[in-house]
């Protein structure tokens, strides 16, 4: 599908290898990829297209080849055969010059080809080995099969995402759209791939880390825990506890109200916030009540204070309320959908999104470019994917030369 | 053991989460850690519960303990000059200087990047705000939950075909940008190693969120169809799902990945017989009739405990777990085994258990972990013993309220 473009950048130079099973290490491997990493995949057959293929929907097989160049483009691809010795001593010769290596595999699976990462650590005591599960690597643990939907809901996060629901026996735990685990998998597997390599420089060894979903994302829930470890609530009024409460949040006041054409979302924690959003409103009399001038009463009345803001939000577009409450110094942003996200004018300023570059789709799809920006060393996307096992004749020679 | 961040210093000037929450990170892994503080205008969230057993105070608060364990704290009161040289000196001696104010803050305070860069050339300068430094929006003032909102992450989270959620949870966005930021961070310290070459990192907490987006983007783009709220459905598999469980509000998830999957999904299941209908063999077949199908996985899921159902399908290589709550997590036994939660031995609060990093490895087991800091307890030691400060001037300028 195309040749590899060359990418300077901070990692320049380092060689990494991803044995990828789905988006988790694709991610990390893109990621550091864009820090101008060489990374090459470990590719078994048929993985890639188990991992992105979207579903039987419309526009299937262009959603999938959107997706491949997202997650793979720039870099290259040798064939794998975990069940193949040949291919496995490919696999080790690779690693034996790699720098990282990047896994998200079933660890049984990997254990059985004989690449377990506590294997490989012994076989590579100066590779960085980064290796993403459900819930790491402990005996009882360690067999659990990955998936984003339950990697959200082991960790807390499904059951802290819905809130006011009517009815909770109708109203299941939510995972949040997308594939928030997987993407936030690659990218704890990123950073831990460079934390490796900040290790390696003090102690010139490698290192074997390990991403565990449930951790990475109960990381996210600290203060959900703190909750409790600090006796301030009990569990069915913690944060996130109680999928019923009237804002969601038992600790500050804020809400997804809606508009005139949709909803906007504010945060009023700080009492000049309030007292600005009351401003922004008009300054209405029932703002005076003095039930509602503590901020934590405000949380608990606020099934008695949202209609009133619903009657005024209902006569103005969430853009008016967007602009107008920014200006008085408020947290307020509209719920965008992805469509006016990307037409956004400070995403268009700060070129945000960038097209694929694809003739066939006339460049309609855009996808996310740099999420941070590196003053002298710019983190590079690339949009062209290898082809399934294009560079397992160019990686043997290599390896091959290199002696 | 060595850390991977030994010998790492930081001057810490963020506030409220996602700052703090990355160089929580940065100190828990062996960097020497300084948080710029005033005691006249304290981070919100000293002020904000949890608070140790419910009674408020700047060294109560719980979610300020969770983002900024084996840190340092100095005061000052950067509106003063007096405060800002003093600012100065500690990234002069620093690799790296974090910051998350609003648009414009350090630069009143002298302390942009062009004035630290004059103090410290090799300086990596980490600067972040909800919609970036650029653009017609730079100024605008944010909060991670409503942010979500704008990312786009709320329209696509929500019941199946429902409303936009107004929270997902475990505060993601401010998590999630604290995270990006690192990344950043840890991209430039690797050059800095490699050239001596400092650099400012600049992210927006908007971008860190839209920036996982990319599937949403491009069905968007190639069909044309703005993507909304799906539930936990999954457009390419099925059984794909949170069910209920027996008890009150129980339930279990469970994600059948393929056709492989979905043979043993029915070997477990047990039945009803329709089901080994050959139809269903493929995804296509019954993501047809999700709906029957998810009635029959349901019937099965009530009728025992969703640890019970999840052992039962990870016992045959399927994806499936148990809904936790939150004291779900305190008591889970990989989080316990994995040494996940740190505790702090606090002078006013006692010990508190407090949620660990989202990786593990064998130089990081065993964290020593050191309280987080009171406001100012570390005042004397920098100025005094690190920038050697005279004792005489540092009482002055205590009283003058230069240091507070």
């Amino acid at each position: 599908m195309g040749g590899l473009t060359t990418v300077k950048g901070a990692l320049a130079g380092t060689r990494i290898v991803e044995w990828s099973s789905g988006r988790p290490a694709a991610y990390a491997g893109k990621l550091l990829r864009g820090l101008g990493a060489e990374v090459t995949i470990l590719e078994e057959d048929g993985v890639r297209i188990g991992a992105f293929a979207p579903g039987p929907v419309p526009g299937a097989a262009k959603q999938f080849e959107a997706r491949t160049r997202f997650l793979h483009g720039g870099k290259r691809s040798a064939a794998f055969d975990p069940s193949a010795t040949a291919s496995r001593e490919l696999a080790r010769a690779l690693l034996s010059k790699a720098d990282i290596l990047v896994m998200d595999q079933h660890l049984p699976a990997a254990k059985q080809a004989g690449m377990s990462p506590e294997e490989l650590q012994k076989q590579f005591p100066r590779l960085i080995i980064v290796s993403i599960s459900l819930a790491g690597p402990g005996e009882s643990a360690r067999n659990l099969r990955y998936s984003d939907l339950v990697a959200h809901a082991i960790s807390g996060i499904a059951f802290g995402t819905p809130s006011r629901v009517p009815d909770i026996e109708t109203h299941p735990p939510l995972k949040p759209g997308g594939y928030q685990a997987d993407y936030s998998c690659g990218l704890h597997a990123a950073i831990a791939a460079l934390l490796g390599l900040q290790l390696r420089r003090r102690t010139d060894t490698g290192q074997l880390v390990h991403i565990s979903a449930l951790e990475m994302l109960a990381s996210y829930m600290r203060i959900d825990i703190a909750y409790l470890t600090y006796g301030a609530a009990t569990a069915a009024t913690a944060s996130g506890g109680d999928r019923q409460s009237p804002t969601g949040r038992f600790s500050t006041i804020w809400g997804l109200v809606p508009c005139k054409d949709g909803y906007y979302a504010f945060q009023a924690s700080e009492q000049y916030q309030w007292a600005s959003l009351m401003k922004t409103m008009g300054d209405p009399e029932w703002a005076k009540d003095p039930r509602y001038a503590d901020p934590t009463n405000r949380t608990l009345l606020w099934d008695e204070i949202e209609p009133h803001v619903v009657e005024w939000s209902m006569a103005h577009s969430k853009a008016d309320i967007f602009h107008t409450a920014q200006a008085n110094h408020v947290p307020v942003f509209p719920c965008y959908t992805v469509e006016e996200l990307i037409n956004d004018r400070q995403q268009s300023a700060r070129a945000f999104f960038t097209s694929l570059p694809d003739g066939e789709m006339d460049n309609l799809v855009r996808v996310p470019g740099a999420i941070v920006h590196l003053e002298r060393t710019p983190w590079r996307p690339s949009f062209e994917p290898p082809a399934y096992g294009e560079h397992t004749a160019e990686v043997t020679r290599e390896l091959e030369s290199a002696g | 053991m060595t850390l991977p961040l030994e010998g790492v210093r930081v001057a810490d000037f963020s506030w409220v989460v996602a700052g703090p929450f990355t160089t929580q990170a940065l100190a828990l892994m062996g960097a020497e850690v300084i948080r710029i503080e005033s005691s006249v205008h304290t981070d919100i969230n000293r002020r904000l519960p949890p608070a140790a057993e419910g009674e408020l105070g700047i060294e109560r608060s719980g979610l300020w303990h969770g983002l900024n364990l084996n840190k340092k704290s100095v005061t000052l009161n950067l509106a003063t000059a007096e405060a800002q040289a003093l600012a100065r000196e500690i990234v002069a001696r620093c690799d790296i200087a974090v910051e998350n104010f609003s648009f414009g803050q350090l630069e009143k305070f002298n302390l942009g990047f062009d004035r630290l860069r004059e103090v410290n050339p090799e300086v990596i300068f980490v600067t972040s705000s909800g919609l970036g430094r650029t653009g017609p929006y730079r100024e605008y003032v944010t909060f991670g939950p409503p942010l979500t909102a704008y990312t786009g992450l709320a329209s696509l989270t929500g019941q199946d075909g429902g409303q936009p959620e107004r929270w997902v949870g475990g505060l993601w966005c401010d998590h999630q940008a604290g995270m990006t930021s690192l990344f950043g961070l840890l991209a430039a310290l690797e050059h800095r190693d490699r050239t001596g070459e400092g650099q400012m990192v600049e992210y927006s907490m908007a971008e860190a969120i839209a920036g996982q987006l990319p599937e949403a983007l491009i069905e968007f783009g190639v069909t044309g169809d703005v993507p909304g709220p799906r539930g936990n459905v999954d457009p390419g598999m099925c059984p794909h799902g949170i069910y209920r469980a027996a008890g009150n509000d129980r339930w279990v998830a469970i994600a059948v990945q393929n056709d492989f999957d979905w043979e043993r999904f029915l070997e477990v299941l047990g039945g009803p017989a329709w089901l080994e209908d050959s139809q269903f063999a493929t995804v296509e077949g019954r993501l047809r009739q999700r709906g029957e199908i998810d009635r029959a996985v349901e019937a099965w899921t009530r009728l025992q405990s969703p640890e019970d159902s999840a052992s039962l399908l990870q016992n045959a290589a399927i994806s499936a777990g148990p809904v936790a709550k939150v004291e779900d997590l305190l008591a889970n036994p990989h989080l316990r085994a994995a040494g996940f939660f740190y505790t702090q031995e606090h002078p006013e609060v006692g010990a508190r258990e407090l949620a660990g990093l989202g990786w593990n490895m064998a130089a990081t087991q065993n964290l020593p972990i050191k309280h987080a800091p009171l406001l100012g307890e570390n005042n004397w030691e920098v100025f005094v013993d690190w920038l050697g400060l005279p004792a005489e001037r540092f009482a002055e300028h205590v009283a003058s309220g230069i240091i507070v």
